[in-house]
């Protein structure tokens, strides 16, 4: 990765160099066992001091993020279960988020409050599927998206909602069968 | 080889030093960074205005112009006063030399005036002060500082040749010649003749050891606005240069090393030995030059077409005293790329730094102290 840092700028830089190392951790361009380069090594390369660079390897060590190995040695530590619990949080956000814009904008286009549900039903059902039953899932999603394309063409009105449930149990009731 | 002509060789070889040297101090101000001019900092777009070229330029001619008066003022010496008594040459290489570089500094800082103040005339600043460091996959794997171990070799070679020639040498073993190829100072024989070519190879071998860590140990430099290739330019270039000294370090403590038991031996005359010597330098000097002219100051010239930003990522002029001394104390780097010259330099500010000059002076004193009592 390429650590950025701007003496200029209003955010500390103890606080620049914590945030691309966490960015890069997210993007995955440094993996869990990756070594950090040493204090000094950083410090001069990015021609600052030594202390900047101490307190945000100590910040990373203290936020989990860093295992220090002596005084030279960091190392990029193992993502751990309240990481993964905060990301998962912040996903479920995320998700939210997104969910909130489409409908939004499904409403903006006139579109009704069950077809929205039905349509968001259909592609769980369809991501739940290709979980299951991989080669079923997708052929049946496939005709299912032609046919509610048709649908939804035909029919604007809401008034599709329990239509849309009822087909969502059959396809979950025929991934069931399979399994079993 | 008879006397005059060895005198006449090495004179040619000094004097010609002084115009290789002057062709290149001359045409420094095209091996610096593009972000660089006279050791101060500017746009790297700025690097093709026609004035700040016309400068550089103007210091070429200047500079190339001094070296050929004083080239031909050596050669001169050379053609008349070789040959006779009058040791005019002595001073005057060494003077001509000094010269130079005396007037390489003062013209740089004629030079960095009148680019400071087109510099602020241009209204040149820099609204960040950008720096960027690779961390993890490093492009150029640097030149492990274990091949230094290999002047260990050099010398425990050396014992051992010295070991089994010692039954075969002289009562008195020639140790300096003058440049008039006559034997001037003669030791006897003793393990001190052992120790003498031991003690050089060691010496140089911990300079070029001590180069070869602080290369190393230096600021990787990286321009923010081309981070990853500037940063590929820079490690091709500190490693062709960590590879150059070693090779040139090896070759000379081993020459040394080897030509010394040989005239000790009688089978080669310490001339031989000068000669050998001159030639290994002549090709330093020419691969000095050539990888100041392929590679540029940091890999400047690595990459010939480097996108060129109006802006000014940085501006460190301040710390820059003199345009050549580094002092910022807020800088962790002890060593870093010079600003206007090839090669690094050191960052005053740092108690490391003096503490590094004053242990070389040591190791220097004790080298020479040591050879004094070697020599007697």
């Amino acid at each position: 990765m390429i650590l950025n840092i701007d003496q200029r700028s209003e955010a500390p830089l103890y606080l620049q160099i914590r945030d691309q190392i966490i960015g890069a951790i997210a993007r995955g361009e440094l993996t869990p066992g990756d070594a950090l380069p040493s204090v000094r090594s950083l410090a001069s390369d990015l021609g600052i001091n030594l202390h900047t660079v101490n307190k945000a390897y100590a910040v990373l060590r203290d936020e989990g993020y860093v295992l220090m190995r002596g005084r030279s040695g960091a190392y990029i530590a193992d993502p751990c279960d309240d990481d993964r619990a905060d990301t998962a949080q912040a996903a479920l956000a995320r998700m939210e988020d997104d969910l909130f814009e489409l409908a939004l904008a499904h409403r903006a286009r006139g579109g009704s409050r069950g077809a929205f549900l039905e349509c968001a039903a259909a592609q769980a059902t369809r991501a739940y599927d290709i979980l299951d039953r991989p080669e079923a899932a997708r052929s049946t999603s496939m005709d299912k998206a032609s046919k509610r394309g048709l649908r939804s063409a035909r029919e604007e009105s809401g008034g599709l909602l329990q239509g849309d449930a009822s087909s969502t149990s059959i396809a979950t009731g025929t991934a069931g069968t399979a399994k079993a | 080889m008879d006397a005059p002509s060895f005198l006449f060789i090495a004179y040619g070889f000094l004097t010609s030093l002084v115009f290789v040297l002057g062709m290149l101090l001359a045409f420094m101000p095209y091996l610096m960074r593009r972000q660089e001019c006279f050791a101060v900092t500017i746009p790297a777009a700025a690097a093709l205005d026609p004035y700040l070229r016309q400068l550089k330029r103007r210091f070429a001619l200047i500079m190339g112009a001094l070296t050929l008066v004083l080239f031909a003022i050596a050669l001169l010496l050379l053609a008349t006063g070789a040959d006779t008594e009058w040791d005019g040459l002595d001073w005057l290489i060494p003077s001509a030399d000094a010269v130079l570089l005396v007037a390489y500094y003062l013209l740089m800082l004629f030079f960095r005036r009148k680019v400071q103040a087109y510099k602020q005339e241009q209204g040149w600043s820099a609204a960040s002060q950008r720096s960027s460091a690779i961390i993890g996959s490093e492009a150029v794997s640097q030149i492990s500082l274990r091949w230094n171990l290999l002047y260990l070799l050099v010398m425990v070679a050396t014992l051992i040749a010295g070991i089994l020639c010692y039954p075969a040498m002289p009562a008195m073993i020639p140790m300096h010649i003058g440049f008039d190829g006559v034997v001037s100072d003669w030791m006897p024989k003793g393990p001190a003749v052992i120790a003498f070519p031991m003690v050089i190879e060691g010496f140089m071998g911990a300079c070029f050891t001590l180069c070869h860590w602080s290369i190393n140990r230096a600021r990787k430099w990286s321009d923010p606005n081309a981070p990853a290739t500037s940063a590929l330019a820079y490690g091709l270039y500190a490693r062709a240069w960590n590879i150059y000294l070693l090779a040139f370090g090896l070759l000379l403590s081993a020459s040394i090393g080897t030509l010394f038991l040989l005239s000790a031996l009688g089978i080669a005359s310490l001339a031989v030995m000068g000669a050998v010597l001159f030639f290994i330098i002549i090709f330093m000097v020419a691969g000095a030059i050539g990888l100041s002219i392929v590679y540029g100051q940091a890999g400047s010239r690595v990459f010939k077409r480097m996108h060129a930003p109006k802006g000014m990522p940085e501006d460190d002029d301040e710390h820059w005293k003199g345009g050549i001394i580094y002092f910022n104390p807020d800088d962790a780097s002890l060593f870093l790329p010079e600003r206007f010259g090839i090669g690094w330099t050191l960052n005053w500010a740092r108690p490391a730094a003096w503490a590094l000059v004053v242990g070389f002076i040591i190791l220097t004193a004790g080298f020479v102290g040591t050879i004094f009592i070697l020599v007697g």
